[in-house]
């Protein structure tokens, strides 16, 4: 079983998302039913990375062979209306944890994906000492109907904005 | 930049951010986030590899 320590977090510079979009791309195992979605999406998330949209920072195991990939997460910087005010954010644009490796937990019992929002947080709060923004937000996936997911973010401090919004908050300062 | 498919689970569509209005913003701009829990997420040390080219 791996400790946190066996994971890295490498950022991703917009040539090699260009460059390595479906090198990455392949080598990851997507959800029997929901992987074309899954990898559409993804693709999408490459392409906009590669315009310096959005920022992809990948997570490997370096316990596995070729230091192999388990997922990774996109973020970006955007705001939402508050108030008639725009509030800077930084947005979660993605998370994707690899299938076989969903679930999968280490030594400190952290999920992957938990390391990835772990990251997250820690840029957004360095970002917020040096530039202007106040909530780390992001969008569940499937929505409230996901209650998994949902009571996963909660678990991590998120809320939802308001009860007709998807969108859940972090505030930061 | 954040996707999803569209209602009819055809396409992916951009998402648009949300809009608050002043009946709502009280509770997100009171909103408190456990100190402790902002701490111990930062006192993890990551193994973060910088601006890969």
């Amino acid at each position: 079983m791996s400790s946190i320590n066996n994971y890295s977090f490498k950022q991703l510079s917009s040539s090699s998302c260009k460059k390595s979009k479906n090198i990455i791309l392949n080598s990851f195992d997507f959800h029997p039913t929901r992987g074309i979605r899954e990898k559409e999406i993804l693709s999408q998330t490459f392409i906009d990375a590669s315009l310096g949209n959005t920022k992809i920072t990948l997570i490997s195991d370096e316990t596995k062979s070729n230091h192999k990939k388990v997922g990774l997460i996109a973020l970006s910087n955007g705001s939402f209306e508050l108030n008639s005010k725009a509030l800077p954010s930084i947005i979660i644009d993605y998370i994707f944890v690899n299938y076989l490796d969903r679930g999968d937990t280490n030594t400190q019992d952290i999920k992957i994906s938990q390391l990835l929002l772990y990251y997250a947080i820690q840029q957004a709060i360095k970002i917020s000492k040096v530039v202007g923004v106040r909530y780390l937000i992001l969008r569940p996936d499937g929505g409230k109907e996901n209650k998994k997911l949902v009571s996963f973010y909660k678990s991590m401090e998120f809320r939802y904005m308001t009860i007709k919004h998807e969108w859940m908050y972090l505030k930061l300062t | 930049m954040v996707y999803s498919y569209n209602e009819k689970n055809e396409k992916i569509e951009l998402i648009k951010m949300p809009i608050l209005s002043n009946k709502d913003a009280k509770n997100v701009e009171d909103a408190k986030v456990p100190v402790s829990f902002l701490k111990n997420v930062m006192k993890l040390k990551l193994n973060i590899v910088s601006n890969t080219q």
